[in-house]
């Protein structure tokens, strides 16, 4: 009787137990539950800065002109009067069931808005990311091939202007260049790429642009140096000289694989200042995308707003870094093997 | 040793090559690296021959520019070094080739084995596929998958077990013995008439080091392969080599057959060398003697001998002229003033 | 590294200016003088809105956060519209009458309009528009303007009677521009969500929602049921963040019309392409003196600031001259406006100086408000004062803590701007200079008098003669020293757009058209 029931039951709890042990399952598990303690913190702390932050809602809503009772009566009306920690708690409960709230200055539902407006800011900085990485590949492979020629020399002068230069005004240089000189392409604008694929592949070039170049410098700058160390310094790459390889075989097939972790790991860490130049970048073409968003809550210090893109963008974060992770276990052999064991 | 006898016996077979032209014909060869302000003179006038299907062990300390060398061989020297003089491979000149038409000889004529078997692969590639790499360089017309099955075969002849599995690893899963193995079959993948290991076994321990070497040895035979030795340890000079080359400061220093040279030892450095080897005939723990002294001054080129300052046997002509490397003997060539007399007893 | 960013910047720099140049010289060649062109109905149109005006939370007539005003305009349309001059003219509603004792107001409405859902607009909408934006639960920043109306009645389907607590002279002007001008549909009001009424209303104006993006993009359409239809089909509102990108969209041929510009430097830039029109101003740029206590008390003290200030100097370094120097609290083109007040005191630094001597020294603080181009007018006034001998710093308070500084009494100079449609209006003469007014620094019986006979004075030419009483007492006792207008300017293409050139305080777009497409 006992082993039959042993006999029955046992695979079952394996199968499970296998699963939470399996390292990738760890990996995203531990990602997931390290993001509650940040959004708890995220969220308050963004409760009360608003807070301590000079003017209110309401006289921000109300204009200049406003009288005092008409500012206390509209700060009445959105329960402005409570203590923030009141509202944090009454805001932070409702979030748990997905409510992020309503917006204090058009009391729209703001989970609909971020959803509604998520799509633009996630393909701008997938987009960017995807050129910036592309890019520097491309710049830092042909740099790597002759350190100190002619072209490293343009292609590192290139990438210390993208590290120097505020996106701000590089986004206008390329809509002053591109837009106005060349009438090449739309200057502001977004065009949903469900009504024209070609408007929205239009109207995403220029900020996809802006927003890539920075981080392009960063990552051309770091790939380089690391090819060019690598291949001065490891031993796998004077076996395949000695092979007879040649030096853009030995730099692309042997060193570039081994650089692109290094490479990965970067990404990850330039995500947290790609969303927050998002703000810049969608408000200068009036994109639709969150960032802009949380530029006008602030602006009217519309708490449950700015929560909610908060939320958000923590978890784009947390969410890609998690992926910066798994690829890196898909990519390296050596963490693949040993998850796999 | 008995091995040894067999393999130089066989030596004898009838290759033409063996008697008209040597493998490697190195002469005056000159390393000299210039980095900014300093400048190191790393290889000093080497002149070395390697005939067919014969082992040259190249001795020295570390520093002693062996390595330098062996690389500027291969033509793997960044460009801050200038190599002078003259290397013939297979009677063609190689030195000043351009870096495309050398890479051509590399991995074909002449392969090299490193000495750290792990830093050596690359972690991020399958093992079959580093080998039919060096297949596909040299040969356009082989595809991936014949390339992939000659490197089973490879594997199979470098006594990898399950060679079938091995070349979808990675090298990460396999042991350092071998991964050397691995490297030895990349480097015959083209079989090269010269295979240039650097220390390919001091990464390993003893036994894998006499598997590998024996290994090595067997293959050198089955392909006619030449090879030269490059290492640290006297030890594997006398078990596995024909010719020995002793290199102290970048200079060769003394040059024999290997029964010759460690029949009499005319260089005190070599001297030195041996007396460093542990021997059982020693009590255990005995201290060896060891000349201590500060390492030679690379940045000037000699005009003393460079060894003076160790030497037991310095006088005051060492002092003031660099000693030429002169066959004094019938294939016994030293670079002293005052050898050690001609003792009858073995070393 | 340094030197790097420094040779990047460089080219920054280099090739901004290139850009700029060359699209410069493009449009250099049209004709500035855009003759009369026929117009033609058909065609879109882009109006590009930046910073303040280009925000647009929601078209909730009643809604705090208002987009411009000239959007609601559009969907709502007008009772009655105000001219460039604040004459009132007719438009959903065909004219009103005041009573002789000035406590009932009635509106006669235009008869057979509905709104764009087809609800009949009329008296009962009205009242029904009314009732909502008074009811102090809505919240509505209205409120305090209109507490006078005591009732709302609609005795029959064209007429409004609106019954007043007491007589309000500036009442019918108020109105524009605020919910008690646009009415919307009560039917769609009441089957909406107040969000879903916030993006998508129904008004009975000259134009439709489309779509609304909130701070992103209103598209609209045209209303052919409108009396007097407008020539586009569709209007689209853009809003963008940065007045460079909204120059850009017009430059680039985009936008035809950018609004809310106020990084002034872009208007020299654009004048060479394209017409650079001022709206017509509703306030002045002033600095007020606490005269009731602490070193600004001194009447000399405040003819020494007054002396010791170059506006027309503040009005061409930062306005690049496009204000116009104001001598009393009233703004340009304006009732009851005056072009010279006696009493005002020009820029005389020598005066200025004899004074600051004479007094022993004078040592201030200047709030400035807490926009950029507050900040650098009272930078510039800080500036031109410190050459009299003045000792000058400056703090940027938020308005609450203004009024509370005010109210406390522990504060020199505030450089502001007042005014509104009506001197009678919300930022008018009461709110600035009555004794324990918000944003006043006088304490003065006398004049408290002047205002407030001046407000309820229904005979316009004794009303005219006491507010130029009220200009000359403030300037003959320095109670503040008057600046210039406060302006917002449009950039309107040449060649892209017929008729966007009105004078007027908000562009009425159903009046606006393009070009016919050849």
């Amino acid at each position: 009787m006992a082993t039959a029931y042993l006999n029955t039951t046992a695979p079952r709890p394996n199968v499970f137990v296998a699963f939470v042990r399996h390292p990738v399952v760890r990996v995203i598990g531990i990602r997931l539950l390290q993001a509650i303690p940040i959004l708890l913190i995220a969220t308050f702390i963004t409760f009360a800065l608003l807070n301590l932050l000079p003017g209110s809602t309401a006289s921000a809503l109300l204009g200049d002109g406003a009288s005092a009772e008409q500012i206390k009566a509209l700060e009445i009306k959105l329960h402005l009067d409570q203590p923030f920690w009141e509202r944090y708690w009454t805001w932070l409960t409702a979030a748990f069931t997905g409510n992020l709230g309503e917006s204090l200055v058009n009391q729209q539902s703001v989970t609909a808005v971020v959803l509604d407006r998520l799509h633009v800011s996630l393909s701008l900085i997938f987009l960017s990311i995807t050129l910036a990485v592309s890019g520097a590949i491309v710049f830092a492979t042909v740099s790597a091939k002759k350190p100190g020629g002619v072209i490293d020399r343009i292609f590192t002068f290139i990438s210390s202007l993208g590290q120097s230069i505020p996106t701000f005004v590089f986004s206008l240089v390329m809509v002053l260049v591109f837009s106005v000189t060349l009438s090449l392409l739309p200057a502001i604008g977004y065009v949903p790429f469900s009504d024209s694929p070609i408007g929205w592949a239009q109207s995403m070039i220029l900020p996809v642009l802006s927003m890539s170049f920075p981080i392009w410098a960063i990552f051309c700058r770091m790939l380089r140096a690391d090819l060019i160390d690598q291949a001065s310094s490891e031993d796998y790459v004077q076996t395949a000289r000695a092979k007879g390889a040649g030096g853009w075989a030995v730099l692309i097939r042997h060193i570039l694989r081994n650089s692109i972790f290094g490479l990965i790991t970067l990404v990850g860490l330039q995500m947290g200042s790609l969303i927050g130049n998002t703000a810049i970048v969608e408000s200068i073409f009036g994109l639709p995308g969150i960032g802009r968003e949380l530029l006008n809550a602030i602006h009217f210090k519309d708490i449950p707003m700015v929560c909610g893109i908060v939320v958000v963008m923590v978890i784009i974060t947390v969410l890609a870094n998690l992926a910066v992770d798994l690829l890196y276990a898909v990519l390296d052999p050596r963490i693949r093997h040993d998850s796999r064991s | 040793m008995t091995t040894r006898t067999t393999v130089v016996a066989s030596e004898g077979a009838p290759d033409p090559m063996a008697t008209t032209a040597p493998v490697l014909e190195v002469e005056h060869l000159r390393v000299v690296f210039r980095q900014g302000e300093k400048t190191t003179y790393a290889v000093n006038d080497v002149s070395l021959s390697v005939p067919l299907g014969r082992t040259l062990a190249v001795i020295g300390e570390s520093g002693s520019g062996k390595s330098v060398m062996s690389r500027a061989l291969m033509g793997l020297l960044p460009t801050t070094a200038t190599i002078t003089g003259s290397v013939r491979l297979l009677g063609q000149e190689i030195l000043g080739l351009p870096e495309n038409d050398l890479r051509q000889r590399r991995g074909k004529d002449m392969a090299m084995i490193f000495q750290d078997p792990t830093r050596s692969l690359n972690p991020t590639m399958k093992i079959g596929t580093q080998i039919a790499e060096n297949i596909r360089i040299h040969e356009k017309d082989v595809s991936r998958k014949e390339a992939i099955a000659r490197a089973v075969e490879l594997l199979r002849v470098v006594r990898v077990p399950a060679p079938d599995r091995r070349v979808e690893e990675y090298p990460h899963q396999l042991s350092g013995g071998m991964r050397q193995r691995v490297m030895i079959a990349i480097a015959l993948a083209c079989q090269p008439k010269l295979l240039i290991a650097d220390e390919a076994t001091t990464a390993l321990d003893v036994t894998t080091q006499a598997q590998v070497m024996d290994l090595l040895l067997d293959l050198q035979q089955q392909f006619g392969m030449s090879m030269i030795l490059i290492s640290h340890d006297m030890g594997i000079a006398a078990t596995y080599a024909d010719d020995v080359a002793v290199m102290y400061a970048g200079d060769v220093v003394e040059r024999a057959p290997v029964t010759e040279l460690f029949g009499h030892v005319r260089m005190p450095y070599t001297r030195m060398l041996l007396d460093a080897v542990p021997r059982l005939d020693r009590p255990a723990h005995a201290l060896i003697p060891v000349t201590a002294a500060r390492p030679p001054d690379l940045s000037k080129a000699a005009t003393s001998c460079r060894f003076a300052a160790r030497c037991p046997r310095v006088q005051d002509d060492c002092l003031q002229t660099h000693p030429p490397l002169e066959e004094h003997e019938d294939k016994h060539a030293w670079a002293c003033f005052h050898p050690i007399p001609l003792e009858r007893t073995s070393a | 590294m340094n030197k790097f960013s420094r040779i990047a910047l460089g080219a920054v720099s280099m090739l901004t200016a290139a850009a700029l140049l060359s699209a410069c010289t493009q449009g250099g060649g049209a004709s500035s003088s855009s003759s009369p062109a026929a117009q033609v109905a058909g065609g879109s149109l882009t109006v590009v809105v930046t910073g303040g005006n280009g925000t647009m939370t929601t078209l909730d007539p009643i809604a705090p956060a208002n987009p411009n005003s000239d959007m609601k305009n559009a969907i709502f349309g007008e009772l009655f519209h105000l001219g460039a001059n604040a004459e009132i003219q007719p438009s959903l509603a065909t004219g009103y009458t005041v009573s002789p004792d000035g406590l009932t107001v009635t509106y006669k409405l235009r008869t057979g309009v509905t709104f764009s859902d087809g609800t009949p607009f009329n008296a009962a909408a009205v009242k029904a528009a009314y009732d909502r934006a008074l009811n102090p639960a809505n919240g509505c920043p209205c409120l305090s303007t209109f507490a006078t109306i005591a009732s709302t009645a609609a005795p029959d389907d064209s007429t409004v009677v609106v019954t007043l607590k007491k007589p309000s002279p500036a009442f019918m002007v108020s109105i524009s521009g605020t919910a008690m001008n646009w009415i919307p549909s009560p039917t769609a009001e009441a089957a909406m969500s107040p969000a879903d009424f916030g993006a998508k209303p129904v008004g009975a104006g000259p134009f439709t929602v489309t779509s609304f993006d909130s701070n992103q993009k209103l598209v609209l359409a045209k209303n052919p049921k409108y009396y007097d239809p407008a020539y586009l089909d569709t209007l689209t509102f853009q809003s963008i963040g940065t007045d460079q990108s909204a120059l850009a969209s017009i430059q680039s041929g985009q936008a035809q019309v950018v609004e809310g510009i106020t990084t002034f430097p872009l208007f020299t830039q654009a004048k060479a392409q394209f017409d650079v029109v001022p709206t017509a101003s509703t306030s002045v740029w002033l600095n007020q003196f606490n005269t009731i206590s602490g070193p600004m008390s001194n009447p000399l003290a405040r003819q020494a600031l007054r002396y010791a200030t170059d506006a027309q100097g503040i009005n061409n370094a930062i306005f690049e001259g496009q204000n116009t120097i104001a001598n009393m609290g009233v703004a340009q083109g304006l009732p009851f406006y005056q072009a010279t007040v006696p009493g005002f005191l020009g820029y005389d630094l020598a005066k200025a100086t004899a004074l600051v001597t004479q007094i022993g020294g004078l040592s201030i603080e200047i709030m400035e408000t807490t926009s950029t181009v507050g900040q650098k007018v009272a930078e510039a006034l800080a500036a031109q004062w410190t050459k009299a001998g003045v000792k000058v710093t400056l703090v940027a308070p938020s308005l609450a803590d203004k009024q509370a500084k005010i109210k406390a009494g522990s504060w020199d100079v505030s450089t502001a701007f007042m005014g509104s449609i009506d001197p009678a209006g919300s930022l008018g003469y009461n709110s600035f200079f009555g004794s324990g007014q918000p944003n006043s620094g006088t304490k003065d019986a006398t004049l408290d008098t002047l205002i407030q006979s001046a407000a309820s004075e229904l005979d316009q030419t004794k009303r005219a003669d006491l507010y130029k009483q009220v200009a000359q007492k403030i300037n003959d006792n320095s109670d503040a020293g008057f600046l210039f207008s406060n302006q917002t300017f449009n950039i309107v293409s040449r060649t892209g757009v017929v008729n966007a050139s009105q004078p007027v305080r908000w562009m009425d777009w159903a009046k606006v058209s393009v070009p016919a497409s050849k």
